[in-house]
């Protein structure tokens, strides 16, 4: 895998970029937990050249160019344009599945295919999402994994951020336990930008610009974004057609990636 | 030194299995437990308190602004500084809300203040509270991922919109004014002195010492974390040259007297352990937005008291709270000591006391704030004296640099 920084907002700010595979670029945006190059990746970088910007301020919280969600689309189509990407295949998870329908929905000819994996950016007040920024660690944990007693739920639930303010200062449990919720911090404080107080930006009234054709992958035990909004996705992109993956909630990549490659792969070729 | 008494105006009757039956004081905390008809009797307690604290010597009163939050149900302080600004006469007004990035335009709170200046005859002091995360981000849905940079940009056009006598034009990054130019104007100039009440936040030390602005270090922790924080606010002022001034600096304590501390346990015990063990009672997941607090304060491992992200504090006993420094509690004199110790141990000239605490029931805050004025406050006045009060209204430092009222009395006696 390499790494590069790719000058955007005519030079003001740059975004890193990680890239594995060869062939036909493919174009991934991260979810809420931030850029972590996993088995979904690895996969699909067998078959494409994966190119996978880090959202700004994701990692340092000191981005401070972009201050809303239109900020951040112009900066996508700027690193588009640099990396001089057309006619590609998007995919985006999450927080990375509403900044996708956007991209798509502001240039629908510029995407081969428009992957969603759980994407958040529409509400309805009757089915909320989960309020991930007023919970405590575990019960974060227990939302976004299927299994909450699966492994990958039982490390993330147990990274001890409560035990934060009562642990000796300057001992060796503390200052690693700071930088556990300094990596929450980098990672959630940027998504507020995009994200806070309800994940509603207003895609519902561009969603319908999408020309691109669209699959909709989900995991069947999501508990962050109700699985219904798999239907509201699609009842709003024409032809939108919908993949369910036993087994996952929120985190589908970590927990059932085979699936969740497979599903792409015979979606976008 | 000034010694001002603080109210957080409290709920006093929530049931007795709230931290069973609840999950949260603030924020979530149920409307079925308010009563309207009880809380008409605890605003004019409070009022009452407040004024009464005014009229024995107190030098300041301090009001406080807090949203959805049932241990201080004071969301516009403004409203009870206006009813303050006309009962009282001879003492700061000192607004301790003001969450000024919640408000749009933050012109409202120039005006606001302004008002509130002319009114009492220049006796207020203006707080810039950034405000809680349960406040600004939870309650009021503020951005936490910009509320910092809205907070130094509303601090910025306020003073501003106090100090400039053109109208002019604001065109920031998050608000745009194409007239600015308030009436009223304060009558302190060139605007009433700033307080910014901090939680251990350390960019805020340096905002505070740039700026020229008090520190005040609001916390339920008492003297002991205070000394922490405090500390660390006076190291960053030797690191920029800056004096170290005790009036820039306040600090928030909980303080009862009586005539021997069994009598304090058992008068004001039961209303110490209400507030801390139901009051502070705050669901965990509210404690800190992402993004409220910078890095570099999450790093110096400065968390906030109340609801920091994590397990809920072990219940409070009077014993402990008094250990911890929680509670200075005691006779005068001995609570007299403890405070001399702290002020000049904190290095703080401005030292506002709760008197009032949780439950405690209006007679015996009123015995409780009287105690404190008459055997407390006086024989604190001489500390820091040598030297000069720039964070408070001109027009009040006369009184404050009068004989102390205990040399008054002493040498009324001795004739």
């Amino acid at each position: 895998m390499t790494e590069s920084q790719i000058a955007v907002a005519n030079g003001r700010f740059n975004i890193e970029v990680h890239e594995q595979g060869s062939g036909d670029p493919l174009f991934f945006l991260h979810g809420i937990s931030g850029l972590d190059w996993n088995a979904v990746l690895d996969e699909l970088a067998t078959t494409h050249r994966v190119i996978a910007p880090r959202h700004p301020g994701f990692g340092d919280q000191s981005q401070t160019e972009l201050d809303d969600l239109s900020d951040l689309v112009y900066a996508y189509l700027d690193l588009l344009d640099a990396l001089d990407l057309d006619g590609v295949p998007l995919v985006g998870h999450s927080l990375g599945g509403m900044i996708a329908a956007e991209l798509a929905a502001t240039q629908p000819s510029r995407f081969s295919t428009l992957t969603l994996l759980a994407p958040m950016g529409l509400w309805d007040p009757q089915r909320p999402i989960f309020d991930f920024f007023a919970c405590t660690p575990k019960e974060m944990a227990m939302a976004f994994f299927a299994d909450a007693e699966g492994e990958a739920a039982q490390s993330a639930g147990e990274a001890g951020l409560s035990r934060l303010a009562q642990i000796e200062i300057g001992t060796n449990e503390h200052n690693s336990l700071v930088e556990i919720y300094v990596e929450r911090a980098k990672t959630l404080a940027t998504a507020a930008k995009y994200l806070w107080p309800i994940p509603n930006r207003g895609l519902d009234k561009r969603i319908h610009r999408i020309s691109a054709p669209t699959r909709l992958i989900w995991g069947s035990q999501d508990h962050v974004v109700p699985t219904s909004y798999a239907d509201d996705f699609a009842n709003a992109i024409s032809g939108a057609e919908i993949r369910m993956i036993e087994s996952a909630g929120h985190e589908l990549m970590l927990e059932q990636p085979a699936s969740v490659a497979a599903a792409i792969q015979e979606f976008i070729g | 030194m000034k010694l001002e008494m603080f109210h957080l105006h409290p709920y006093r009757d929530l049931p007795e299995d709230f931290p069973e039956k609840h999950r949260s004081v603030w924020v979530d905390v149920s409307s079925e437990l308010f009563d309207p008809v009880k809380a008409h009797q605890m605003y004019n307690d409070t009022l009452d308190e407040l004024e009464y604290a005014g009229s024995l010597g107190f030098d300041g009163i301090c009001v406080n602004e807090h949203h959805q939050n049932a241990y201080g149900y004071m969301p516009s302080p403004n409203i009870m500084a206006a009813s303050l600004a006309r009962r009282t006469s001879d003492v700061a007004i000192i607004v301790m809300g003001n969450s000024i990035a919640l408000y749009d335009p933050p012109t409202r709170v120039a005006e606001e203040m302004a008002m509130l200046d002319c009114i009492s005859g220049g006796r207020m002091v203006s707080g810039f509270p950034t405000g809680t995360s349960m406040d600004t981000n939870y309650a009021y849905g503020s951005n936490p991922a910009t509320l910092r940079d809205k907070y130094a940009e509303a601090a910025e056009l306020i003073v501003k919109a106090w100090t400039e006598p053109e109208m002019f034009t604001w065109d920031g990054r998050f608000f745009q004014l194409r007239y600015v130019n308030i009436w009223p104007r304060p009558i302190q100039q060139p605007h009433p002195p700033i307080w910014v009440p901090g939680a251990g936040s350390i960019e805020t030390w340096d905002w505070c010492l740039e700026h020229e602005y008090n520190y005040a270090y609001l916390s339920y922790s008492g003297f002991v974390r205070g000394k922490q924080v405090m500390d660390g606010f006076w190291a960053k002022a030797d690191e920029l040259g800056i004096e170290k001034n005790p009036y820039q600096a306040g600090f928030l304590q909980l303080v009862v007297t009586a005539d021997s501390e069994q009598e304090c346990e058992d008068k004001f015990g039961p209303h110490a352990e209400y507030f801390y063990n139901k009051m502070l009672h705050v669901y965990p997941g509210y404690g800190d937005a992402p993004g409220y607090r910078t890095l570099d304060t999450i790093r110096a491992g400065l968390l906030a008291q109340t609801g920091s992200f994590g397990d809920r504090p072990p219940a409070s006993t009077w014993k402990s709270l008094n250990e911890n420094g929680n509670i200075v509690s005691g006779t005068p004199e001995q609570v007299t000591e403890k405070l001399e110790a702290v002020a000049k141990d904190l290095n703080i000239g401005h030292l506002m006391m709760l008197c009032q605490i949780g439950s405690m029931p209006h007679d015996l805050a009123m015995e409780n704030i009287k105690r404190v004025a008459t055997d407390v406050v006086p024989n604190l006045r001489h500390i820091h004296s040598e030297y000069e009060d720039r964070w408070w209204p001109q027009m009040l430092q006369d009184r404050v640099q009068q004989q102390p009222m205990f040399a008054r009395e002493t040498a009324v006696a001795g004739d």
